[in-house]
């Protein structure tokens, strides 16, 4: 067995990892990358469309771009890279257990990052009724198949769900020549960008039908065909609206769930709301010296923020391993208010005198309202009136000057300006 | 045409607990499935317990061949390398009126012979099972209780029979039966093959077997029962298989059961129905079963559901009680009908029963002197020490590359998985094997990994591999502009 030693070891080589094992090593860290893939970049090797790099780069690239010009910085910049190494387990002293193909490591970390990204939701965590065929599958996989291994999943598809990845692959498909016949969203609004379905939907003519979803699956080989049917408010299909589709291929985009199995067995606290750790502002979880970002920490649309926020995560590792962090007063809690699903971080050290970057996001549609920060006692400021989507982060800064001298609890609202949403 | 002393027909558990029974003996044996993989019906979708045996009347064959069945396990478990479980399972109740049925039911099980049963009450349930329903009174608990995967086990007697020598067939499906003086002809789109014997072990179409050979003695009613499978879990996880109240309708009720992974099982609805092959689960039944979770483990929620299938008890027109023995006016044909719960627990006892008939019917049987009763389980990476580990992939580094990261499943494992006798053609057969794609992601990651790995192995291009059934490719072949080198 190989027993090693670094500051800082990242877990995962997708954009969250590779920008904090840079900002680690910038900070003079030694870093280890560890990434069970073949290559850097994660999810981005398959996601071919542009879009990517617009905040970050002020240029528009496609995925494997964005992560190539991360893997260059990565690889000259002195970190130790292990690819094809998959992470068994962490321990709360940080020791890392991984295994490759030439055997098992173990490696004493002075603080880790989890880096780990996603997973999609899948049929059985929806429960879609029906039969098992081939030919249902997530959006990711039918996303390889083509992008990757060049290998066509079906040639009729139909797509449940409104994820950013389904709008996409419905656009791909489409240029493979696979027909597409609709994108079935069971809610009464899009889940993805707007821009995703202007770009992929809209102009390919492809028709989404919101509030309706798939309610049985046939085939018993093969897919042979779905059944879609209009739900009522609470989500039930409506009986008589029921419509059957023929068709081979079934893709699911119906939502991504931060992949934290390592980080709940080395006794990591998860928000119920995003699945992800439970964080103060330098990204840190509740086990000292393991901090999160991207999409193991909440599920982002936009890389260039993950980006962002592994940086600032590769920058607090090295100060937690080179022991240059200030010791932080007693957290103050961030909350989610009314309107609001989440917020990342979720706790704040007051008096760092430092502004504290806040993503969240709504919980519904709200196209014209406010946003509230308050404390307990006294509203500390109230946004712009403006539209809120559940699909689009949101961010805000709190300013050591909004944090104030009572440097309490902060709770984020958005409120409705009139009734009508 | 091959002829053979005997033909099983379907290897499902009870078709391959018979095979690996009577490979110990100086006959031909072959064993018939009509789909692409051993224990792809009725045994791959069962709840995988191995009932203690208290619940079937005394006196019926149920009763008799439950529990010596489930006594033989743990030693099964152990020749054949597959995983077994001794949980112990609780049948809860809520009031008097459950006392009074679970005091009959340990009377019941005293009469048939199954060990160490107790009726407990409160804080004793609570400390058996933690999670149980707080609102739990009584309960009966039945220490010899187990789980285990039942497909695993029909690998372990498929394996076993196959390197001592029996064969197999894969989808040979049975089309047509013709009597000789001999023995048997049977038919099917591949080929036909003589037997001597045969044994009827076709699960829900054992009744079109049968008719085929011109017994029309009874039919078969498929009982749709869907199943759930919650994601493991890391802190208190369930420990017993916990049973309800049966009801006169629903058989055992909604059971919860710990597996041998670390799962939840909540199973199975029960649903008579007319296709022999509709295994489709219903909004209804998923629902249904999550209120029967509940009622045994109020914590029980939709989020941690992970996959739902469903599939067929073989319920038999002939009578409750299993319908096992020599078919009247078919010299050396042997039915196995009507095997439903507790059918898997009973599977070992089954064989030697059918056994027992063969020789009745005048089958000489030798003991073999080269039999091997071990069969050597495989390599189950997420098992090992570090340092097994560690030394395993120095051996061959196939096993230092994880391919499906919920359940760490390794390459190594997967290409056993194919290369191992009787081993996987289907990207199912890979995952009842190794357990790769069986995680909360559902082979989200890995699909098209395995895809890849059993297109190598099996020299075919990926479009010609198969979920499961046949015809069930995962892809329809390569995209424009590709070419294969």
């Amino acid at each position: 067995m190989n027993m090693m030693s670094y500051d800082v070891v990242v877990i995962g080589g997708g954009p969250a990892g590779m920008a904090a094992a840079l900002k680690s090593k910038e900070y003079g860290c030694t870093v280890a990358l560890l990434e069970r893939d073949a290559d850097l970049g994660g999810i981005l090797n398959q996601c071919i469309h542009p879009g990517f790099g617009v905040e970050y780069f002020k240029e528009e690239l496609a995925g494997p771009e964005y992560a190539g010009r991360f893997t260059d910085l990565v690889n000259s910049a002195g970190i130790d890279v292990y690819i094809q190494t998959m992470v068994t387990a962490v321990n709360p002293e940080r020791s890392v257990m991984a295994i490759n193909q030439n055997g098992v490591m173990q490696i004493s970390a002075g603080a880790v990052v989890l880096a780990m990204g996603c997973r999609e939701r899948t049929r059985g965590a929806i429960m879609i009724p029906g039969y098992r065929p081939a030919g249902v599958m997530t959006a990711g996989i039918a996303q390889r198949y083509i992008n990757i291994e060049n290998l066509k999943p079906g040639s009729k598809a139909v797509i449940v769900g409104s994820g950013d990845i389904g709008l996409i692959m419905a656009r791909r498909m489409y240029l493979e020549g696979i027909q597409v016949l609709g994108v079935y969203e069971i809610m009464p609004y899009v889940n993805g960008l707007i821009r995703n379905v202007k770009q992929c939907l809209e102009d390919f003519a492809i028709p989404l039908y919101l509030s309706e979803t798939v309610i049985d699956i046939q085939g018993k080989g093969r897919l042979s065909g779905v059944v879609t049917a209009r739900v009522d408010e609470n989500f039930r299909p409506v009986s008589g609206t029921e419509k059957h589709i023929e068709c081979d291929l079934l893709l699911l985009s119906v939502g991504l769930i931060p992949e934290n199995d390592l980080s709940v067995r080395v006794g990591v606290e998860l928000n119920t709301a995003t699945q992800g750790p439970l964080v103060n502002n330098g990204l840190e979880t509740n086990v000292p010296g393991i901090f999160a970002c991207g999409n193991v920490l909440h599920v982002h649309d936009v890389v260039d923020n993950v980006t962002r926020e592994a940086l600032k995560a590769g920058e607090q590792a090295a100060r937690y391993a080179k022991k240059t962090g200030v010791k932080p007063k007693e957290p103050r809690k961030i909350l989610a208010g009314e309107n609001i699903r989440y917020t990342v971080p979720n706790y704040y050290h007051p008096g760092a005198g430092e502004k504290v970057d806040i993503c969240f996001r709504v919980s519904r549609p709200i196209s014209d309202g406010y946003l509230v920060v308050s404390s307990p006692e006294r509203v500390i400021l109230e946004g712009k009136p403006r539209g809120f989507r559940p699909g689009e982060m949101e961010k805000f800064s709190l300013s050591p000057k909004l944090q104030g001298k009572d440097c309490s609890d902060v709770i984020l609202s958005v409120r409705r300006r009139s009734n009508g949403n | 045409m091959e002829r053979y002393d005997v033909a099983i027909i379907g290897a499902g558990i009870v078709g391959t607990a018979t095979a690996w029974k009577l490979a110990r003996y100086k006959i031909k044996t072959v064993l018939l499935e009509a789909l692409p993989d051993l224990a792809c019906g009725t045994t791959k979708a069962n709840g995988g317990i191995i009932h203690a045996g208290y619940d079937p009347k005394t006196g019926t064959l149920k009763a008799k061949l439950n529990v010596q069945g489930a006594s033989e396990y743990p030693v099964l478990a152990e020749q054949l390398g597959f995983r077994y479980k001794q949980t112990g399972s609780l049948v809860v109740g809520f009031n008097e009126q459950d006392e009074q049925y679970l005091k009959m039911e340990y009377q019941n099980g005293k009469a048939n012979g199954v060990p160490d049963l107790k009726i407990i009450y409160g804080e004793e349930i609570r400390a058996l099972e933690p999670r149980i329903n707080p609102q739990a009174t009584v309960a009966l608990h039945a220490p010899t209780a187990g789980v285990l995967d039942p497909f695993e086990a029909a690998y372990a007697f498929a394996e076993n029979a196959h390197q001592n020598g029996v064969d197999v067939y894969f989808q040979f499906k049975v089309t047509g039966i013709t009597r000789k003086s001999d023995g048997f002809v049977l038919h099917s789109s591949s080929g036909n093959v003589e037997a001597g014997m045969v044994v009827n072990a076709a699960g829900v179409y054992s009744d079109v077997v049968a008719a085929l050979a011109g017994s029309q003695d009874f039919t078969v009613t498929p009982r749709i029962g869907e199943i759930l499978v919650l994601d493991k879990e890391i802190s208190n996880p369930v420990r017993n298989v916990i049973f309800p109240i049966p009801s006169p309708t629903k058989g055992k009720g909604i059971v919860v059961i710990p597996t041998v992974s670390g799962n939840v099982l909540v199973s199975a609805t029960a649903r008579n129905i007319e296709d022999k092959e509709n295994i489709s689960t219903s909004r209804e039944g998923l629902q249904e079963l999550l209120q029967g979770g509940r009622k045994l483990v109020a914590d029980i929620s939709a989020g941690q559901v992970i996959r739902e299938f469903s599939g067929l008890r073989a319920v038999s027109s002939a009578g409750e009680d299993f319908n096992i023995g020599p078919t009247p006016g078919i010299r050396g044909f042997i039915t196995a009908g009507g095997i439903q719960s507790p059918g898997l627990a009973s599977a070992p006892a089954i064989a030697s029963l059918i056994r027992d008939c063969l020789a009745e019917e005048g089958l000489v049987l030798r003991e073999k002197p080269d039999y091997n009763p071990l069969r050597k389980a495989g390599v189950r990476f997420s098992a090992l020490s570090a340092e097994e580990q560690d030394r395993l992939i120095k051996e061959n580094p196939d096993y230092g590359q994880i391919v499906c990261r919920c359940e760490y499943v390794t390459a190594g494992e997967i290409i056993d998985a194919i290369k191992t006798p009787l081993g996987a053609t289907t990207i199912d057969g890979v995952k009842r094997r190794s357990r790769a794609g069986m995680g909360r992601c559902q082979g989200g990651f890995c699909q098209p990994r395995i895809l890849a790995i059993l297109s190598r192995y099996l020299q075919k291009p990926p479009e010609q591999i198969w979920l499961e059934y046949a015809d069930s490719p995962v892809v329809m072949g390569m995209l424009k502009g590709g070419c294969r080198q």
